[in-house]
């Protein structure tokens, strides 16, 4: 009797050491989430990955919840998010990119309420307090729980919880990508300042046109640890392409699928892997289909998804 | 020794009893191969599978040589906890064995790769939690691949 309370409350300790490492960070990170979804601001950051680097310039107009991105560096290009839209800029080739975001309404792994399941592939713990671009930040460590996905080290002002830098790690502990504000002042956003500055006339339009839609006879035939499937769509990609895309995520790392019939290509097929900053590139030919996964995650797990792509035909 | 580190287990032991077996799991190794066989045994049992090979290895890690000493002058009520949560923790320890995959060819990224960029971020929770900033990869590099 008294050995089951001794028992009851080993488990219960038990179960706090298995949570300890979080409850302060956790909070942190449901810190962040709310800032980026609330916060009015404008700022200019650094993005950073190898050799090179492109300074950039960040405006959110909080009660229209829009943001506008403007690479400063080269071609200027930008990227408009609305709540129902994010547009794509290309003045190089006179083009806009439209994704529509019905579909990611209801996107699962977006609710803060689901901070908490990162926990289960991440040691989150807090890191130092440093000071970036004026603000007094606090650190917000990730660290993987396997070699499966990447970490994260994170600095979010300490009064408002704004991300002021965030770098991806990778195993063996060297940055592979960097965003880093070098200025930022918070509030006093108007509704012009999130309009686009490029006169898109007469310039063409590449609607994605996403619907959630289930594809048929396409399946893993292994799953990655951690990452679950959150999103199946048919969709278009660039000017008029059909494709299928199947998102899977572990709650923070995401990587898709797409899936294109290879009549429907304009260019040859070039097997293997690339890379763009922590995104990997991995395309294959699979039942006369080019199967192409990008994810923000280490290349042996982008290609291990890519590789258990297969297509059965339905009976 | 062994039927009390499982009446233990079992929550049947009373009070002294109890201290007594804890104090024996401190100090004396064979009972802590007994605990740790007992719980991989339930483990198994209750999975329906297997999972005493795959768990050897985290079982035998030296964690346990090295932990133990240390917790042996720790109270009972820690140590409870300690042995109690050890199993979770083993648990976490087992990491899927990462499956060796062919070395790709190293190619360019696609001359679509900005349609897949922008596809893929509007999905990712990453764009959550940092804003926009993460589209930068998006636009990124719009020239060079012309």
């Amino acid at each position: 009797m008294i050995s089951g309370r001794v028992l009851a409350l080993a488990a219960a300790l038990g179960a706090g050491a298995a949570q300890a490492q979080s409850p302060e960070s956790l909070g942190w990170l449901r810190k962040m989430y709310d800032a980026s979804q609330k916060l009015s601001y404008s700022g200019t950051f650094v993005y950073q990955q190898g050799a090179r680097s492109e300074t950039s310039r960040i405006t959110r107009y909080g009660a229209g919840d829009i943001e506008r991105l403007e690479v400063l560096d080269g071609m200027p290009r930008e990227i408009v998010r609305t709540r129902d839209t994010v547009r794509c800029y290309l003045p190089n080739s006179k083009v806009v990119k439209v994704e529509n975001r019905a579909a990611d309404r209801t996107f699962p792994a977006l609710l803060p309420e689901k901070v908490g399941e990162l926990a289960r592939h991440y040691d989150i713990s807090l890191g130092e307090a440093r000071r970036i671009a004026g603000f007094d930040c606090q650190a917000i460590l990730l660290k993987p729980k396997d070699n499966l996905r990447y970490g994260y080290r994170l600095y979010a002002d300490a009064s408002s919880g704004m991300l002021l830098k965030a770098m991806t790690v990778d195993a063996s502990g060297d940055t592979i990508e960097q965003f880093s504000f070098t200025q930022l002042s918070i509030g006093n956003v108007t509704r012009d300042m999130v309009r686009s500055r490029l006169a898109a006339e007469g310039w063409r339009v590449d609607k994605a046109e996403a619907s959630p839609a289930h594809l048929t006879g396409w399946s893993l035939s292994a799953e990655l640890p951690g990452f679950r499937k959150i999103m199946e769509l048919k969709r278009r990609l660039g000017e008029s392409r059909q494709a299928g895309q199947v998102v899977y995520s572990d709650g923070l790392a995401a990587v898709s699928v797409f899936i294109e019939p290879l009549d429907a290509r304009h260019e040859a097929v070039r097997p293997g892997l690339a890379s763009v900053g922590a995104i990997h590139i991995y395309t294959r030919e699979v039942a006369n289909h080019v199967v192409t996964v990008v994810g923000e995650a280490p290349a042996a797990s982008v290609q291990r998804i890519a590789n258990a792509v297969e297509y059965r035909r339905p009976q | 020794m062994k039927d009390r580190i499982s009446a233990l287990m079992d929550g049947e032991l009373g009070d002294g009893e109890a201290g007594d077996s804890i104090g024996l799991l401190a100090s004396d190794a064979q009972a802590r191969d007994a605990w740790r066989t007992y719980h991989l045994i339930g483990d198994a049992m209750r999975e329906g599978r297997s999972v005493v090979a795959q768990r050897r290895p985290a079982a035998n890690a030296p964690r346990w040589r090295v932990a133990l000493p240390a917790m042996a002058v720790a109270a009972a009520v820690t140590l409870v906890s300690w042995v109690a949560f050890a199993p979770v923790q083993q648990n976490q320890l087992v990491q899927p064995a990462p499956i060796a995959e062919a070395k790709p060819a190293i190619v360019p990224p696609p001359r679509a790769a900005n349609d897949y960029l922008l596809a893929h971020q509007t999905f990712s929770p990453r764009v959550a939690l940092q804003g926009m900033t993460a589209y930068v990869r998006t636009v990124s590099d719009e020239e060079p691949r012309r």
